[in-house]
């Protein structure tokens, strides 16, 4: 008996997990699209309710019977209203299938489906239907229907059918709006920009804005912002208005706006914490980086404070590296800095080749180092490449050809 | 100058206009339009019936109209022969506008205008892509009076095939007005059944137009002033609509 409830519980789990899983491809293929199409300028459906939209349905005036004269409702906000009304009614019937899953999936698994979380359930899915597939999204999957379905659209006019945006006929308001809003800015730093010639202000290089260490949001990241699907011309034209903002000899009193629309080069997170040193008994600062990488080396690099430029390498000194090249890589971060003489490092380096190791220490010495030099520094070794991993690998060589890329000779036969 | 000789519809609109504002009454402001008269058409209702319910007749003047440089047309080989009616002659090989006739083409566009703003329509300021020194100032225009503008690419089929272009049924505007000719969009409003009231140049085509207002579409002197007296027109329009309690 038992074992036939659970035959069953599975059946009925992989069925229904079966169909969202046809109802996902459904989604990745066209619907997906056009729903993205249709969220676009949209705040999400959170005011109206599938009771709110039934109710507002059954007042809404019938042609064949006379209601009494309210306000009426326009042809668009009825068409809205329905659409609505069919959206919640899907959402609330997903929501139902998947809970069912989701105790199914529960019983399987011996767990508890109250206290069953979306990690859970992903294990339970990856472990009772193991998938080979590369991309992510094309392996099964079972997930609550608002994360699979994207929030539809709430009205964008009122009862009468009026638009709420001024630039609701351009089908793209907040793009557009968004240009406006960069013109507005430009016409308003031309108009002090008359006031400072007029008053004889001179003008200097801090008024305009740096955008060194920042680059342009990606089109992809710009239509999220701006919850609207952005084609390439779009595209181009923002970044032409905005750099022509951005060249405005006042730009840095509209920094907030043109920021708003530019990512962070830096990895900020990753410079932010540079480790204080630590100090030895006998007073010497130091401060050590585990697991640099180039290649397939690792090294740990210990560098102290103050110095006579020794140099101590898996128990060698510089020696240990015998070809000019590598001991020029690893000199470099400390010449640089301008500390070559000033200190000592001690580093470990194992696996890999020589250019692996003497790479995978450059780089671990230039992290240490960041302890020992001002922000500027830090800074110009940023622009210098020298706090970049470097995580290129050696290419696997394939079968039936000589190297990685490499073909065999053609011979016409 | 060059007078343009044998132009009756310039008689015929000048003497009307001239005569309008006379005796302001309504039988001769209905005989102002140069089309004939639809039949069926009921004038019943308060701000038909008055000539000038909203006030905004004397908000044109000829004279802001020439400070605007709202005469000033392209060079006379382009001019097209459609325009030739609403032309005073030419100066210098460039095309010189009537301003009496345009000023009166103006009022009876603004009349048009409140109406339909009265009437709680929507109105869509539009200008073509191209003329990007309107841009601006159009769409500046359109907020200033809570109204839309499109001054932007034009998709084929924004109106023609609105509900699958914007994704759901849709209220298209109720006047579309043209700060510049040509633009794409007046053909689609002509296939919906839209009154279009637009600012044609000597080398326009009025064709697809319902209401025209010969003038300068190019300077931005003669922009600004028929935003101002277009936004003005809407709010007049409007404060009177909140008066009657419509």
């Amino acid at each position: 008996m038992a074992t036939t409830m659970l035959h069953k519980h599975r059946v009925s789990v992989l069925f229904s997990f079966g169909r969202s899983l046809y109802r996902r491809i459904n989604v990745s293929q066209g619907e997906f699209g056009l729903q993205q199409k249709c969220s676009a300028y949209s705040r999400p459906i959170n005011t109206l309710s599938a009771s709110e939209a039934v109710a507002e349905i059954k007042n809404m005036p019938d042609e064949s019977r006379p209601m009494p004269a309210k306000k009426p409702i326009s042809k668009a906000m009825k068409a809205y209203l329905l659409q609505a009304k069919n959206y919640d009614e899907f959402m609330k019937k997903q929501n139902t299938e998947f809970q069912i899953g989701r105790r199914h999936l529960a019983n399987i698994m011996s767990m508890d489906a109250d206290t069953m979380t979306q990690e859970d359930i992903d294990q339970a899915i990856e472990f009772l239907f193991p998938s080979g597939l590369y991309e992510p999204r094309a392996r099964p999957m079972m997930k609550s229907p608002e994360l699979i379905f994207p929030p539809k659209k709430a009205a964008e006019f009122d009862e009468s059918g009026r638009p709420y945006h001024s630039l609701f006929y351009t089908m793209n308001p907040n793009f557009y709006g968004l240009l406006q809003e960069a013109v507005t800015e430009y016409v308003n730093l031309n108009k002090e920009e008359d006031n400072m010639i007029r008053k004889r202000i001179s003008f200097n290089s801090d008024m305009k804005i740096i955008l060194s260490g920042s680059d342009w949001l990606s089109q992809e990241k710009l239509s999220n912002l701006l919850i609207e699907q952005i084609d390439d011309a779009q595209y181009e034209q923002f970044k032409n208005v905005m750099l022509r903002l951005a060249e405005h000899p006042l730009s840095n009193k509209v920094k907030d706006f043109i920021m708003k629309y530019r990512y962070s080069l830096v990895n900020e997170a990753a410079l932010a914490e540079i480790p204080k040193p630590s100090y030895e008994k006998d007073g010497r600062a130091y401060v050590t980086f585990k697991g640099a990488r180039r290649k397939n080396a690792y090294a740990d690099v210990t560098v102290h404070m103050p110095g006579t430029g020794k140099f101590l390498i898996n128990d060698c000194d510089i020696e240990y590296f015998q070809d000019i090249q590598s001991r020029e890589q690893i000199t470099f971060p400390l010449i640089f800095t301008a500390l070559l003489g000033k200190v000592d490092v001690t580093a470990t380096a194992i696996q890999g080749g020589t250019t692996g190791q003497s790479g995978a220490v450059r780089f671990g010495l230039a992290m240490a180092l960041r302890s020992f030099v001002d922000d500027k520094m830090v800074e110009r070794m940023r622009l210098a490449g020298l706090l970049q991993v470097d995580w290129r690998t050696r290419e696997r060589k394939k079968p039936g050809q000589p190297g990685a890329r490499r073909k065999p000779t053609w011979k016409a036969r | 100058m060059v007078p343009c000789r044998n132009s009756s519809v310039r008689q015929q609109i000048r003497g009307i206009s001239k005569s309008a504002a006379a005796a302001g009454n309504a039988a001769l402001l209905d005989a102002a339009h140069t089309r004939s008269e639809q039949p069926g058409v009921i004038y019943n209702s308060e701000p038909l019936k008055v000539a000038d319910y909203f006030g905004i007749q004397k908000l044109v003047k000829v004279k802001d109209m020439f400070e605007a440089k709202v005469h000033l047309g392209h060079m006379e080989g382009s001019l097209h022969p459609a325009m030739k009616p609403y032309l005073y002659g030419s100066r210098l090989g460039h095309c010189v506008f009537d301003l009496d006739i345009s000023a009166s083409m103006l009022r009876r566009s603004l009349h048009v205008l409140a109406n339909i703003v009265y009437r709680n329509g929507v109105i869509l300021f539009m200008c073509p892509p191209s003329k990007s020194q309107a841009a601006r100032a159009t769409e500046m225009c359109a907020q200033y009076c809570n109204e839309f503008s499109h001054v932007r690419h034009w998709k084929q089929g924004t109106f023609t095939n609105s509900s699958k272009q914007f994704g759901l049924v849709t209220r298209l505007p109720d006047l579309c007005v043209f700060m510049g000719t040509p633009h794409d969009a007046t053909v689609e409003c002509a296939k919906m059944n839209i009154p279009t009231l637009a600012i044609l140049d000597s080398n326009a085509d009025p064709a697809l137009v319902t209401y025209h207002i010969p003038g300068n579409d190019d300077s931005m002197s003669s922009i600004n002033y028929f935003s101002k007296v277009f936004s003005d027109t809407i709010k007049i329009a409007k404060a009177k609509k909140k008066e009657d309690g419509v």
